[in-house]
């Protein structure tokens, strides 16, 4: 078997090609890298300016409401109507009772509209009918669905008048004879009557029966009962037209929803838009799951301003609604309570802006319990209110947890985002704004790979000129030495010249790098004065070479100064810029170092021949 | 990724070092002539004392003047010798 010879020449050749595929290969690697950090550093800046700017208009949005709330607290026409002493108002209760009475009624019609065929006992006994028709009005007010035909009570919240005429119900003469009337005529029947109950005082209640627009399946006609109680709602005697005045020029020009004036007791004394609950209290169970409630009770204990979280009050709403309410002082006497209620249009205009936030960059808001308030994508993909948003950006946000130098972390759909957070002052929000990490990393690495490329050529190319065997290069044997005319200018140049040259150059070299950086005065002088003296000795030995006897040997040492040079040039500028910015990563130097240790291994190669050992 | 490449300098430098340090106590042995190699064997000594203080993170410029001191003096001592080799 022929065992296969590989010559020096193309050992060294090889060695060259595999250095330049290992340093291009670096190159390419930390270059990469580092453009990849630099981007993401920009991008993730950019995202917290973005975050900053949309945090601090958030900010200054609630607080031109916290002015507003404060400047109607202290109105003279919000305490003169808080001040006021309450009275039981019929009018106000039947507006309140006809307007309860109306959403109910359209509902039950609704259901027996939905349900053609069901008959009067099926109705009488389906448990969704009898959810509908029990509900409570007020404090004590029911409702309950009657059979006018049979003159019979259906049902109602207290079930005690089940299958009871109405001779036995209503034990009042002048309502008897109102809803016989009613009856007689097929009207709607309405009006105060005089109730009581035993061992009771009488008390003076109004109700209403109104025959519904449809009929069972069989054919039976129902009529919808509410009555309540006519002490139990509280009203100011009189509101002037002159208080009306001020506070619906507060709703139209500030562009309030509403407004609520609550006294301290919880009664609504004014509202702009919900009329069934003036007069209404608010501890009332059938208000307690209202977010005014929720929100006044809050405020009785915190005794300060608060925001609500935000809230859909009707399924037709474009934008969910928030609530602030503010306590209304008089001195220190409690009048009660001012409520506003804003939709959330301008935090959406706010929170949907997407400039500077490219294709798959976005900021919502999340509240306190991690779900979704506001998104550009709410329309498309996401409920409100439902969507749970349980990421580490949102947990961080809500923990108190300040943002890392740069937070790459996984949204809500499980892909690597660049995500920033900011928690609104006051308020139970966070404001996440994310940007995923695979668009910013769309980039080209065109330059670099043509780089790293050039870098493997080059040290191809120094390979296959240090190995030339004809004329310059590197040979297997000794060849007789031939003596050209630069060679022997070289030959002849004394030592002091070259010394002299060589300081010069370092010199020069020297005042030129720290030009670039803060002055001669300022350099790294323990870490330069070393290498400059190095890059002396470099010179001297390159051109020492030069009287070599063997030919291998004067270009290895010739070409291993050079290389050492070369390494020692570029750390003199490292050095600098180390002492004057910032400490470069390691990594900077293997480039250069591995030129530097190439140019030492043939410096020691050269040497070994020339000293011919 | 900072790390992984810090990390992969250190080897790198250290393993040039030791295989300088090989061929250098191969040629030693062979020739059996210390004195001409030992700027050799100081070279590799002041890159071991670099890999050193790169591993603990030291970037005192004062501390730094060691190594590259020792690597200058040794270049300096190996063109000594050979303008020696020359003239004689």
């Amino acid at each position: 078997m022929n065992k296969i010879i590989i010559s020096n020449q193309i050992k060294i050749r090889i060695f060259f090609c595999f250095l330049g595929v290992l340093s291009g290969g670096l190159f390419w690697l930390i270059s990469c890298t580092l453009i990849k950090n630099e981007i993401i550093k920009k991008t993730y800046q950019q995202l917290v300016e973005i975050s900053d700017l949309k945090k601090n208009k958030i900010n200054s949005y609630f607080s031109i409401i916290d002015n507003e709330i404060r400047e109607l607290a202290n109105s003279e026409e919000t305490k003169y109507l808080l001040n006021e002493p309450l009275v039981s108002s019929e009018q106000i209760m039947k507006v309140n009772v006809d307007e309860e009475s109306k959403i109910i009624i359209k509902e039950i019609e609704n259901y027996i509209k939905r349900n053609p065929n069901k008959n009067f006992n099926e109705f009488k006994n389906d448990p969704v009918f009898q959810k509908i028709t029990t509900g409570i009005i007020g404090l004590d007010g029911y409702i309950s669905i009657e059979s006018y035909q049979q003159q019979v009570a259906l049902f109602n919240e207290k079930k005690t008048f089940f299958g009871r005429t109405y001779e036995d119900i209503y034990n009042s003469p002048e309502l008897y004879k109102l809803i016989i009337d009613g009856v007689k005529n097929n009207q709607d029947i309405y009006g105060f009557y005089s109730w009581k109950e035993k061992n009771k005082k009488p008390i003076k209640r109004y109700f209403r029966i109104t025959n519904l627009g449809v009929k069972t399946g069989d054919g039976v006609g129902l009529a919808v009962v509410v009555a309540a109680t006519v002490d139990s709602y509280k009203m100011v005697k009189e509101v002037s037209e002159l208080n009306l005045k001020f506070f619906e020029k507060n709703i139209n020009k500030k562009d309030f929803n509403n407004l609520f004036l609550i006294n301290p007791d919880g009664y609504v004394i004014y509202t702009n838009t919900i009329k069934e609950k003036v007069g209404s209290n608010l501890n009332w169970p059938v208000n307690q799951n209202w977010y005014l409630t929720k929100k006044f009770i809050e405020a009785k204990n915190k005794k300060g301003l608060i925001f609500s979280d935000a809230y859909i009050d009707y399924y037709s709403d474009l934008y969910p609604e928030f609530l602030a309410l503010s306590p209304v002082y008089d001195q220190d006497k409690l009048l009660g309570y001012v409520a506003l209620v804003k939709n959330m249009n301008v935090v959406f205009g706010i929170t949907e802006d997407k400039e500077n936030l490219g294709e798959t960059g976005e900021s919502y808001l999340v509240s306190r319990d991690q779900k979704l308030l506001i998104s550009p994508l709410r329309n498309s993909f996401f409920d409100m209110f439902v969507q749970t948003i349980d990421t580490d950006n949102i947990r961080n946000c809500f923990s108190g947890i300040k943002n890392p130098p740069i937070n790459i972390s996984l949204n809500y759909s499980n892909e690597r985002t660049l995500a920033i957070n900011s928690l609104i002052t006051g308020l139970p929000w966070c404001l996440a704004t994310e940007i995923k990490e695979s668009e910013v990393l769309k980039i080209s690495f065109n330059k670099e790979l043509f780089a790293s490329i050039t870098i493997f050529l080059l040290f191809s190319l120094i390979g296959v000129l240090v190995t030339i065997r004809k004329k310059t290069g590197l040979v297997e044997k000794e060849e007789v030495k031939k003596i050209s005319k630069i060679d022997n200018f070289f030959i002849k140049l004394k030592i002091r010249y070259v010394v002299l040259f060589s300081l010069i150059f370092t010199t020069s070299y020297f005042f030129l790098v720290t030009s670039f950086f803060k002055g001669w005065k300022k350099a790294a002088f323990y870490n330069d004065i070393p290498d400059l003296v190095m890059i002396m000795v470099l010179i001297n030995l390159f051109f020492n070479a030069f009287k070599f006897k063997n030919m291998v040997a004067k270009k290895m040492i010739q070409w291993g100064s050079v290389l050492i040079m070369i390494d020692k040039l570029i750390q003199v500028f490292f050095e600098e810029y180390n002492n004057n910015f910032e400490i470069l990563p390691l990594y900077f130097w293997l480039p250069v170092g591995m030129v530097g240790f190439v140019g030492l291994f043939l410096v020691f190669y050269g040497f070994k021949k020339e000293m011919k050992l | 990724m900072t790390i992984f490449l810090n990390f992969l300098t250190i080897i790198m430098v250290l393993m040039a070092v030791i295989i300088l340090m090989w061929l250098i106590s191969l040629e030693i042995i062979r020739s059996k002539k210390m004195g001409v190699f030992l700027p050799f064997f100081i070279i590799s000594l002041s890159y071991c004392i670099n890999v050193a203080f790169n591993f603990y993170k030291i970037n005192d410029q004062r501390a730094w003047l060691v190594p590259e001191s020792l690597l200058t003096i040794s270049s300096l001592w190996i063109l000594i010798i050979l303008i020696k080799n020359n003239n004689v």
